[in-house]
């Protein structure tokens, strides 16, 4: 029984590798890293096996195609892009995994981002000072200029006292304006300190843009000339007015009497009850407001006066109201 | 971290993936994950860095890759010879075993040691080697039909 052949077990006694064992050192022998023995072993068993010699042609020829494909490179563009440190938006996106979410509600969540924006614009926005912005800037209008260095000097002489339109005509159209009699355009003194009013637009295209009315300084027109400084930051009213009367040539005058008795005095150029056009006069003035009620009521006697309040940037002293009523004759 | 750093993860997820959109979006994580790791070590193996990363990366997206499915162009920044043949290599990303295909990448291709690549997972070098061999045989029986002399010209 012992009398048998056994092949030796260990290295020493140079057995021979398995078929199994001999193919799976097919890689390490074409690496080179097995030692001489096992080497030709594994040669000695590829000789005699037609499968092995496959196998290794066949690892051979891997070898050789994955070299071929270390020819395949990056380009340094892709290369910079993605050595590119990644910004935190990216990141973001990246670990939220943005670009598998379902289209829908990528839209819903754009959508959504949009709406919060634009909601939190139209909120947060100082409208109001934007509407301010917008209403000033072209609507101002400078009333009076005052002319510090002049006020410092004394009075040269005691000066006529002018009576001057405080106030532009305001409710007169340019061609109209044109037909006036007495434009009384411009009216100078030389007293000093002055006051300097300008108003624009220029009520007429052939007068100056501006009109310069000089006059003397007077304790009222120069807290006038105060409050139109500060002007801007309150706001003044005008009132205007329509009323239809039967017989304008008879009720007219009345009106006018009424409203000097009231204490009114004309603004603007015009005189008072102005023949705007035929069957129309024209009453700019300014009257007490406590007499307001008054001439509504005295109105009232010839017509439904329809009377409306504006704001506009000229600020009125306190106490007085400046109205602007076109009287028409009524259609019969 | 260098160009050739880069330059190797990017390749590793071009022939891992053969796909361009995923091959960057893994590119991108990885050399992230790379740069991170190698800043807290800076000691850190290079080949053993992109090893890990490289494998902790394809661990995690490949479950959605659907192989066999290539969708490569040259247009996103790969510079491929012209005379290069990839058919046997998507047959073999297709049919390959994980293991096999990965082997096969980071020792053949990008020639990383096989003590680094048993470093970076974990594995002895004999199992690097068993892989690799197994790898070889299966991509060696679908490069047979390439031309010899291709081949030959490359070595």
């Amino acid at each position: 029984m012992s009398e048998t052949k056994r092949p030796a077990l260990s290295k020493k006694g140079q057995r021979q590798v398995t078929p199994f064992t001999g193919n799976e050192l097919l890689y390490d022998y074409m690496s080179g890293i097995l030692d001489e023995e096992r080497k030709r072993a594994v040669e000695a068993h590829m000789e005699s096996s037609r499968e092995a010699q496959l196998d290794f042609q066949k690892i051979q020829i891997g070898q050789q195609y994955a070299e071929k494909l270390r020819q395949i490179t990056v380009s340094s563009a892709l290369q910079e892009r993605l050595s590119a440190p990644s910004s935190y938006l990216s990141v973001l996106f990246r670990k939220s995994k943005f670009d598998q979410w379902p289209v829908g509600l990528k839209w819903g969540l754009e959508a959504l981002v949009v709406v919060f924006v634009v909601v939190t614009v139209l909120t947060v926005a100082p409208w109001e000072k934007v509407m301010k912005l917008r209403l000033s800037t072209g609507s101002d209008v400078v009333l009076t200029e005052l002319n510090k260095s002049q006020i410092k000097q004394p009075p040269q002489e005691a000066p006529e006292t002018a009576e001057t339109p405080q106030f532009v005509d305001e409710g007169i159209k340019v061609k109209e304006a044109t037909t006036t009699p007495t434009p009384a355009a411009v009216v100078t003194t030389t007293a000093t300190p002055a006051v300097v009013a300008k108003a624009t637009p220029a009520p007429t295209p052939a007068k100056p843009p501006a009109k310069v009315v000089t006059s003397t300084a007077t304790s009222e027109e120069n807290s006038e000339a105060e409050s139109t400084e500060s002007g801007k930051a309150s706001t003044g009213y005008l009132y205007r007015g329509q009323i239809a009367v039967t017989n304008l040539d008879a009720v007219g005058p009345k009106i006018k009497d009424k409203i000097i008795e009231l204490g009114g005095r004309k603004a603007g150029e015009v005189e008072l009850g102005w023949q705007k056009t035929q069957g129309s006069a024209y009453f700019h003035f300014t009257i007490p407001e406590a007499k307001y009620a008054e001439l509504q009521a005295f109105l009232s006697e010839y017509g439904k006066a329809k009377i409306s309040k504006d704001k506009h940037p000229r600020v009125m002293p306190d106490g007085i109201i400046r109205l602007i009523i076109s009287v028409d004759e009524a259609k019969k | 971290m260098g160009e050739s750093e880069v330059k190797s993860i990017t390749l590793f997820f071009f022939f891992a993936f053969l796909d361009d959109r995923r091959a960057l979006e893994a590119s991108t994580q990885a050399i992230s994950l790379c740069f991170d790791k190698k800043k807290k070590n800076p000691q850190f193996n290079n080949n053993v860095l992109i090893v890990m990363t490289t494998f902790s990366i394809w661990t995690k997206q490949h479950l959605k890759l659907h192989r066999g499915n290539p969708n490569i162009s040259t247009d996103a920044g790969w510079m491929m010879p012209t005379d290069l043949d990839l058919g046997p290599w998507r047959e073999f990303q297709k049919l390959a075993t994980q293991d096999e295909l990965l082997a096969v990448i980071w020792s053949k291709i990008l020639e990383i040691p096989e003590k680094d690549i048993a470093q970076g997972l974990g594995i002895s070098e004999g199992t690097v080697r068993y892989r690799l061999g197994r790898a070889l045989r299966k991509l060696g029986s679908l490069a047979q039909g390439v031309s010899t002399k291709k081949l030959n010209a490359v070595k």
